[in-house]
């Protein structure tokens, strides 16, 4: 192959441990463009990339960034996926080269990762040593490595090396004409191990690249497997350092560690540490909320003031805005959390968060690794689903999965706001509280709390079986980058308004058909005024028709068709709700022209018959315990269905949470009315 | 105690066999055995240790929660009392 042709692409993986940095180089070659891609049946969080390089070159490189691995026996799925790549099992996925990530801090173990691959997978490797910040490596300790290694080496620091450099090493190095298949030895998995790896039947290979080897006998053979690696990348570092000095940061995290994992301040510094970001999603965002909203509504008068009265007016100001603008109002809350937890997870605190927390969810029967994708869960429960994928123990996985979508995620940020806002005085309750704040704080408490007792329930039931291991590394504390916070942020808000572009804009259209159409007679209006003809019209129509259809079942949680209708909606995606009132409020509003937001509409609204407010604490309450519980996301479903291989388990998690929002909430109105 | 043998041997340490889950922060350890849950093992391993290294309790999680352990490298890691109480160590003490 002397000619290649620029079509021809070079695929390179990175492999390397947890935290190595192989994100940041992958971000470093690719600019960033992230894409995830499917293969095999199975979503897997690979990221593939092209190299920002490959204009100006003949040769097009796309690099793969994979789950870190430890060694090659997965302890979890998404290990699973990378050793499943490496190890060429999955058909869709060929490789050219594997590049090894290093982290110079954590050099034995990361050598001894190095070491099986070259021995077990394919021993053409690219080696790139990350975090030697200070260029401690000497070229000539280098070129010993080299030697011993018999491998081209790159020493850098992700901080400070130049990225063409990196680039250029890599198109030096990367492509390799041919590939002399060299006779290695097997590798050796425990049956544990090898039930990360795709099902042997799917598989176009006679024989499979690994041997599978059982009881405690196979385990000593895996484990003399691993320890012999361990063994020569000590030989190999003793021979070539004389002293290798570590950066100062083990030390100062040692000390950190001290303070931050103490059995009395570690609880403290973690309450105080989210109830600082929860509190700040509400008294920085609700500005900068109050003057987008104030935006979207004046921008809707003004361009209706432009428009000739009759149905494609309505259609802008009453659908499009009233409808979608509803929903982006509350992009400052989501810009403001995501930039919070980007610096918590930039710190390093993350792990050590997941340890405060270990003991208190083992007794839920989950494990201190299902923190982080409960926190996700915060944001949205499909990263969180996705990020479960880390837990070794299936059942504990799956006791977490099935309850994620308890989690208050910011969907329902929205409802909770439109609702608590306009229904909750603003006044101090017990001296110190401000009763919002504590309806908030309730409302999220009482998902996550629900989340944990039923997990608890699975446990002891359907997923009843013994707790996973619980060992995680602590990567060293870092000083967390404003930069990359920010973008983090920016990011996020623009998927979010992504999807209000896109999937609420269009549904919010289809609301709006549905609530004017079919058009009524105009002979039935006669007589009546402007504002009950506008009513008649809105209840006779298509929408109309199905929220009255459920008004009998939704009657005794005190909600009227109205909120039926916004119920039927928010099954799509949770926002719906607050779109769908703002579409049926401004449509059944045609007398009032003044500039008023949803929370005054709904307020003034009025029983026609016996002239007392239709909506009240009790009703707002109702339909927050509704919503706190039930599932109404269909992408939540979708990725449900994914990760457990069928639709029993989304069908099953939608049928209990649908029944614990609809009991939840009849007892709510019950209580208050 | 009489004073002529603290003279003689002015610190006298003894070897104790301790679980790891029983050793308290702020001690150093030298690790015998691993354990049998394989996992626990393997992973140990990876990390870059060996039976015979020195560990250090750097703090035990609120709650009884799990051992936070420093070993050689720039690294620390944390293992659950459940697993940690079959690690066993040697503690050399006065």
């Amino acid at each position: 192959m002397d000619q290649v042709t620029k079509n021809q692409k070079l695929r390179l993986l990175i492999v390397g441990l947890p935290n190595a940095g192989k994100s940041t180089l992958f971000n470093g070659l690719t600019g960033g463009n992230r894409k995830v891609s499917n293969y095999s049946g199975i979503t897997v969080d690979a990221a593939f990339g092209e190299f920002l390089s490959n204009e100006e070159n003949n040769q097009s490189i796309e690099i793969v960034d994979l789950p870190g691995i430890y060694n090659l026996n997965p302890s979890s799925s998404d290990e699973g996926v990378t050793v499943a790549t490496l190890l060429g099992l999955y058909p869709q996925m060929k490789w050219d080269k594997i590049i090894v990530l290093l982290d110079y801090q954590r050099l034995e173990a990361s050598l001894n990762l190095a070491l099986s691959i070259k021995e077990y997978i394919n021993d053409d490797l690219l080696f790139l040593i990350n975090k030697d910040d200070e260029g401690e490596i000497k070229p000539e300790l280098r070129k010993e490595m080299q030697r011993q290694l018999k491998a081209h080496i790159l020493t850098m620091s992700a901080l400070s090396t130049d990225k063409n450099v990196i680039d250029h090493f890599i198109r030096q190095h990367g492509p390799t004409p041919e590939v002399t298949p060299l006779k290695r030895e097997r590798l050796k998995v425990t049956p544990m191990a090898a039930s990360f790896f795709p099902a042997a039947d799917l598989l176009d290979t006679k024989e499979l690249p690994y041997s599978v080897v059982e009881g405690s006998e196979g385990e000593a053979q895996v484990e003399a497997q691993i320890a012999k690696e361990l063994n020569t990348a000590r030989t190999i570092i003793n021979s070539v350092f004389t002293e290798r000095k570590l950066a100062p940061e083990s030390n100062a995290s040692q000390k950190i560690d001290r303070i931050v994992l103490h059995p009395v301040f570690g609880g403290i510094i973690f309450v105080a540490l989210f109830y600082f970001i929860f509190n700040s999603i509400y008294t920085w965002a609700g500005p900068a909320m109050d003057f987008t909203e104030a935006l979207v509504i004046n921008l809707g008068n003004f361009i209706g003031n432009y428009l000739p009265e009759g149905l494609f007016k309505s259609l802008i100001v009453d659908g499009i805005f009233a409808g979608t603008g509803g929903v982006v109002i509350f992009l400052p809350q989501i810009m403001v959390l995501f930039f919070l937890l980007s610096l918590l997870e930039q710190s390093g605190y993350i792990s050590r968060a997941a340890l405060v927390t270990d003991k208190i969810m083992s007794v839920f029967g989950l494990n201190g690794k299902a923190f982080l994708p409960y926190l996700s869960g915060f944001a949205c429960a499909i990263p969180g689903i996705m990020a479960a994928r880390t837990l070794s123990n299936q059942r504990e996985r799956m006791a977490t999965i099935l309850t994620l979508p308890l989690i208050t995620c910011s969907a329902r940020l929205p409802v909770y706001i439109l609702l608590v806002g306009t229904f909750v005085p603003d006044t101090t309750v017990l001296g110190i509280f401000n009763a919002r704040a504590l309806s908030f704080f309730f409302l999220y408490f009482l998902g996550s709390i629900s989340a944990l007792i039923i997990a608890k329930v699975m446990r002891l039931s359907v997923f009843k079986g013994e707790s996973g291991n619980f060992l995680i590394d602590l990567p060293p504390y870092q000083r967390p980058s404003i930069r990359v916070a920010l973008k983090q942020s920016w990011f996020k808000g623009k998927n979010f308004l992504k999807k209000a572009g896109t999937v609420i804009l269009a549904l919010s259209i289809v609301i709006w058909t549905l609530s004017t159409f079919p058009e009524v007679n105009q002979e039935k209006l006669n007589g009546l005024s402007d504002q009950e003809a506008s009513a008649v019209r809105l209840e006779s129509s298509l929408l109309g028709q199905m929220g009255k259809g459920i008004e009998p079942i939704i009657e005794p949680l005190g909600m009227n068709w109205k909120v039926g209708v916004g119920l039927l909606v928010s099954f799509g995606a949770r926002e719906l709700f607050v779109s769908a009132l703002g579409t049926l409020y401004a449509l059944g509003d045609e007398v009032d022209e003044e500039n008023e937001g949803l929370r005054e509409k709904l307020l003034a609204e009025r029983d026609p018959r016996t002239g007392r407010p239709l909506f009240d604490l009790a009703t707002a309450w109702s339909i927050l315990i509704f919503f706190v519980f039930s599932l109404q996301c269909t992408s939540t479903l979708a990725i449900l269905k994914k990760e457990t291989g069928g639709w029993k388990w989304p069908l099953y998690t939608l049928g209990y949470t649908v029944a614990l929002g609809y009991l939840g909430s009849l007892f709510a109105y019950n209580l208050l009315s | 105690m009489n004073t002529t043998s603290k003279q003689l041997t002015p610190r006298i340490y003894r070897k104790i066999m301790a679980k790891l889950s029983e050793i308290k922060a702020g001690h150093r350890v030298k690790i015998i055995h691993f354990g049998d849950d394989p996992t626990v093992r393997f992973k140990l391993i990876s990390l870059g240790i060996l039976p015979g290294d020195p560990i250090d309790v750097i703090s035990c999680a609120p709650f009884g929660g799990p051992q936070v352990i420093g070993h050689g490298e720039a690294q620390s890691f944390a293992i659950r009392k459940e697993a940690s109480q079959f690690v066993e160590v040697e503690l050399w003490t006065k």
